[in-house]
């Protein structure tokens, strides 16, 4: 069970060009709208037309421009959850889910996956009667019952408040958990695919900038692009000064490194979490990459504190520090204070592009 | 004249004539505007405009230059004319068949550019999403794109009877006014009040009336309906 894609194809404003292949399991598709994510999904799907290149699943060739095959959708049978969901509006819910299907087990079949994804109470509904998360099942439960070879969602939590989303990542990774074949999951949100899929690929400009396991791309996002979209707060441009220090020039800091980066990079991160903060600002020297910087501003979100720390009050880009609020943590940070600040060495994100 | 006396001896015979006409155009231009409206969005969106353009002519085109070109094309002394007339017995000058065909070439435009406004406003992934779910063209069509579009093709169909109902220029030229035969109710008022029976001109004029007030009533029932509660398709 496997996909193989090459692709391309021209867009208005870029072209994409897309190569990828995924070995039973679920890829995600992480970048910022309208860099193409969407539509690699839909000429996956057969909805758009590649320009050249070929798509093949589990030994099928959907698409091949030069043996000129070109399968449409509905024989291609992989399910498609739309941004939108795109239910039929006229139909009720049970007509949504059993329109695929035909034949003397229709009824049993229809009733098995109202059951499945609990909608047995809403069969007679409308899509415009039913919540976010009623017509997403429902849109789940019509894209299950064909027994597609692939799944393939687009942006599927974007159309829904924050805490209903929380509950249905819960019941997606279960039937993640179950499905046998290729999954793949485009989003331009971290959390979401973090948590849904095994392998992850970051994707700007119409191209994969960075592919690996969900976590390796976390740790190694490669790219500015890639280290915004992973939630990496603090990038600087670098400036190599030795073997063993890169001068990170937004921030107006000279780094050491120990082990010199294994790219000649660009840029480097740090994520805002990673920072240690100290009070004594005496002695600061002794650990490596420890700066006295001034606390200039201080934020809050209902969990976390942000303060923004910066060497110098006039040029330099002020580095985020984001700390958890828990009730343990009583030690306050007053704005206009100076700290010690540590960016650990294992924490810095090499990068190879310019800021 | 008295009221009583006018309606006790009024030929109704321009209301059926009306009626008639309106239902036969609006059938016609129900599934032509249809067929075109769904086939025009397939095609180059160059090659659109053009055929755009031509079906919409009659509806931008003063009614009596459409007569001329109907005039023009059904002429027993033009080639198609004494061509129908002579290989299939049909006349369609000064006959009932020239309301019908004048009256939905007027109409139809409406009908047409009223289906294509509706097919335009249904979303394009439930098509896809159709497409994906291994449903033919046919199915998806019939189920899903029509159903979607059927408020606004509602309305559109209305107004096309409307249109055709009330059409004079093109039906004056093509079909004349031939009482009981092509004599509608729009030619009616214009001859009786070309000989000052304004009394006369005043009953059919208040008929008009109550019929355009059913159809607005109409109208407002199917736009006003609460859409997809009921399975009303």
């Amino acid at each position: 069970m496997a996909l193989e894609v090459s692709i391309h194809k021209q867009l208005k404003d870029f072209s994409l060009d897309v190569e990828f292949s995924t070995d039973n399991g679920s890829l995600g598709i992480l970048g910022a709208s309208g860099c193409g994510k969407s539509m690699t999904l839909k000429c996956i799907a057969g909805i758009e037309k590649p320009d050249s290149g070929y798509i093949r699943l589990n030994g099928q060739t959907l698409f091949d421009s030069k043996a000129r095959i070109n399968l449409p959708p509905r024989k291609r049978n992989v399910g498609y959850l739309f941004q939108n969901y795109a239910l039929f509006p006229t139909m009720t819910v049970r007509e949504n889910i059993g329109i695929s299907v035909s034949g003397p087990n229709k009824k049993d079949k229809v009733d098995t996956f109202l059951k499945r994804f609990q909608l047995e109470k809403l069969e007679k509904r409308y899509p415009s009667e039913l919540s976010g998360g009623e017509q997403q099942r429902t849109a789940l439960a019509r894209m299950m019952i064909r027994s597609p070879k692939l799944l393939m969602f687009d942006e599927p939590f974007s159309a829904l408040d924050a805490w209903l989303k929380d509950q249905l990542l819960r019941q997606f990774s279960n039937l993640f958990s179950e499905y046998t074949g290729d999954i793949l999951i485009v989003s331009h949100n971290r959390d979401e695919i973090y948590q849904l899929s095994q392998r992850l690929a970051i994707m700007g400009n119409g191209t994969f900038i960075t592919t690996g396991t969900t976590e390796d791309v976390f740790k190694n996002p490669r790219t500015v692009g890639g280290a915004r979209l992973t939630g990496c707060k603090n990038i600087s441009s670098v400036r190599k000064v030795d073997a063993h220090h890169y001068e990170a020039v937004d921030w107006g800091l000279t780094l050491y490194v120990g082990e010199p980066p294994l790219i000649n990079p660009e840029s480097v991160g740090i994520r805002a979490h990673d920072l240690i903060v100290r009070k004594e600002t005496k002695g600061t020297q002794a650990a490596p990459n420890t700066f006295c910087l001034r606390c200039a501003e201080h934020m809050e979100t209902p969990f976390e504190d942000i303060f923004l720390l910066t060497s110098d009050p006039s040029s330099a880009q002020p580095l985020w520090w984001k700390r958890a609020k828990t009730s343990a943590q009583k030690e306050t940070y007053p704005t206009d204070t100076s700290y010690s600040v540590t960016l650990p060495e294992a924490d810095l994100i090499w990068l190879e592009d310019r800021l | 004249m008295d009221l009583d006396s006018i309606l006790s001896s009024l030929d109704w015979s321009p209301l059926f004539i009306s009626l008639k006409t309106g239902f036969a155009a609006t059938l016609i231009s129900f599934f032509l505007g249809i067929g075109a409206a769904s086939l025009v969005l397939r095609i180059s969106p160059r090659l659109r405009a053009v055929i755009d353009s031509i079906l919409t002519l009659p509806l931008v085109l003063p009614p009596t230059v459409a007569g001329f070109f109907l005039l023009l094309l059904f002429s027993v002394r033009r080639p198609f004319g004494s061509f129908l007339l002579e290989t299939f017995n049909i006349r369609i000058i000064q006959s009932w068949t020239g309301c019908v065909i004048a009256a939905t070439v007027i109409a139809f435009p409406l009908m047409y550019r009223n289906a294509r406004g509706a097919f335009e406003q249904v979303d394009i992934n439930i098509i896809h999403a159709g497409r994906t779910l291994g449903l033919s063209e046919w199915t998806i069509f019939w189920k899903i794109t029509l159903p979607a579009a059927a408020p606004g093709i509602l309305s559109g169909t209305v107004l096309t009877f409307a249109r055709a109902m009330g059409e004079y220029g093109a039906t004056s030229m093509l079909a004349g006014n031939i009482l009981g035969k092509t004599s509608t109710i729009s030619q009616t008022i214009a001859m009786v009040m070309q000989d000052g029976n304004y009394a006369k001109a005043g009953v059919w004029t208040g008929i008009v009336i109550i019929i355009a007030f059913i159809i607005l009533w109409i109208m407002n029932k199917v736009g006003s309906r609460k859409t997809y509660q009921k399975g009303w398709w």
